[in-house]
């Protein structure tokens, strides 16, 4: 920009509103240091751009609140008590069949377990009903990951579900410690101390009774304050994947 | 912020009181916006009462992650104050003017009573600002009273932020024709 040119005046907005680039801004601002015409033009712009900004927000402002608008007159609309639909669609009972699914698939594998108050190995291998009976939980609880907290009308959705994965994933749980016992005995007895197999296989037992009823009433409680949020689903997830590990360790291992 | 939250979280576990106190906390200021957009009264109350309720109904969708409860709600009010607007058009019967002229239409009223309301420096700019389209207004509201950025302004009324950016540069144009030599001499002389 010569100096017997001056900055058009819509770049003299531009320049106010900042909607120019660094090196637009850079030219101009080189050309105002020796063009006192476009520095006046300038400084006129930027009082003009200034005392409108204010007045619009000083007339904004000044408006006087709605004194009269009253919560009561948007309250029935907003409390009123829905109509009860304990499934608002069919497809939302789908999660809750799937799980329904699992816990029946968990309960046909649970006869082993009398065996595991024994303190001798049971030669528990899960079945593949387990094994499904996992993956059929673990479809119903990812299936929840994307879906927002769902407020009111869906909670009995989400509790019905909520309560079949816990109640699916503490049997797998009673599951795992016939097979962790299984495992620790059969290592006990394999090392030739057979004798003392009683008293640890009691030990044993004893801890992860301890260690189950701490998770499944904590997981219980946290299940209960996030009901319906992700992180609720999440757990489950992880819950049902590691119990799912430990239901196929005696595969792996033996 | 902190007491906005807990109450968010309050009013989403069932607490009609926690509603009660948002309602309150933000019905000013958005009667305010819906007042500066609309330029009426009676449609800036209806359009009020729809965005809190409807605010207050969401409650669950919106996301502290992704903005502040203020840029969330305005966005909901401006949408409430552009269907004011439709309304109005439809019954005011320049529904085809509005087809014809698309969005470039004004079509905000300056009612008596705003006269009363504002002095008469505010009033000018009031009038001034009824008469740039609905969009540029919404922009330079946001933008001077709202004192939001650019790139808030563009999520609020949906855009991308250099047409935020546009739209406020449109509406200083245009107010700078609109208001007259005159006018902008009693401004100056009011504001000294």
């Amino acid at each position: 920009m010569k100096n017997n040119y001056h900055v058009p005046k819509d770049k003299l907005l531009d320049y106010t509103i900042k909607f120019l680039s660094d090196a637009e801004r850079e030219v101009i601002d080189t050309h105002m240091q020796n063009c006192p015409t476009c520095r006046s033009l300038m400084q006129n712009q930027e009082i003009s751009f200034n005392i409108i900004s204010r007045e619009i927000n000083s007339a904004v402002k000044n408006i006087p609140p709605a004194g009269n608008l009253q919560f009561s007159k948007i309250s029935e609309k907003i409390i009123k008590p829905k109509p009860v639909r304990y499934f608002r669609r069919t497809a939302d009972l789908i999660p809750s069949i799937i799980a329904i699914l699992g816990v029946v698939f968990i309960l046909k594998d649970l006869e082993p377990i009398i065996s595991a108050l024994l303190t001798k190995p049971s030669n528990f291998y899960p079945t593949a009903y387990s094994t499904m009976a996992c993956f059929i939980l673990l479809i119903a609880s990812v299936e929840q990951f994307d879906k927002a907290r769902m407020v009111r009308s869906k909670q009995l959705q989400n509790a019905t579900l909520a309560v079949l994965l816990w109640l699916g994933s503490a049997l797998i749980g009673l599951q795992n410690i016939v097979i962790l016992l299984d495992m620790f005995l059969g290592v006990i007895i394999s090392s030739g101390y057979e004798t003392s197999a009683s008293f640890w296989g009691i030990v044993v037992t004893l801890s992860l009774a301890i260690l189950y009823i701490v998770v499944v009433i904590g997981g219980g409680e946290y299940h209960y304050k996030h009901l319906g949020q992700p992180r609720s689903w999440k757990l489950f997830s992880l819950t049902i994947v590691m119990q799912l590990a430990i239901l196929v360790l005696p595969f792996l291992i033996f | 912020m902190a007491n906005l939250n807990h109450l968010i979280q309050t009013w989403l576990q069932g607490d009609d009181n926690a509603a009660e106190q948002i309602y309150y906390m933000h019905r000013d200021q958005t009667f305010r916006l819906c007042f500066a957009i609309l330029g009426s009264r009676e449609d800036a109350e209806e359009a009020t009462q729809d965005t809190l309720s409807y605010a207050l109904l969401n409650t669950h969708r919106y996301d502290p992650n992704r903005s502040k409860f203020s840029t969330w709600l305005y966005t909901i009010t401006i949408s409430k104050c552009r269907d004011m607007q439709r309304k109005r058009i439809s019954h005011s019967g320049k529904f085809l003017a509005w087809l014809n002229k698309s969005k470039h239409i004004s079509v905000t009223t300056v009612t008596p009573e705003t006269e009363l309301i504002y002095n008469e420096t505010q009033s000018i700019v009031l009038h001034a600002l009824q008469q740039l389209s609905p969009v540029t207004r919404e922009a330079v509201i946001l933008r001077h009273w709202g004192g939001h950025t650019y790139a808030e302004i563009a999520e609020i009324v949906g855009c991308s932020m250099k047409t935020a950016q546009s739209r406020v540069r449109i509406a200083h144009e245009q107010l700078g024709k609109i208001l007259n030599p005159k006018d902008v001499f009693m401004i100056v002389e009011n504001s000294i």
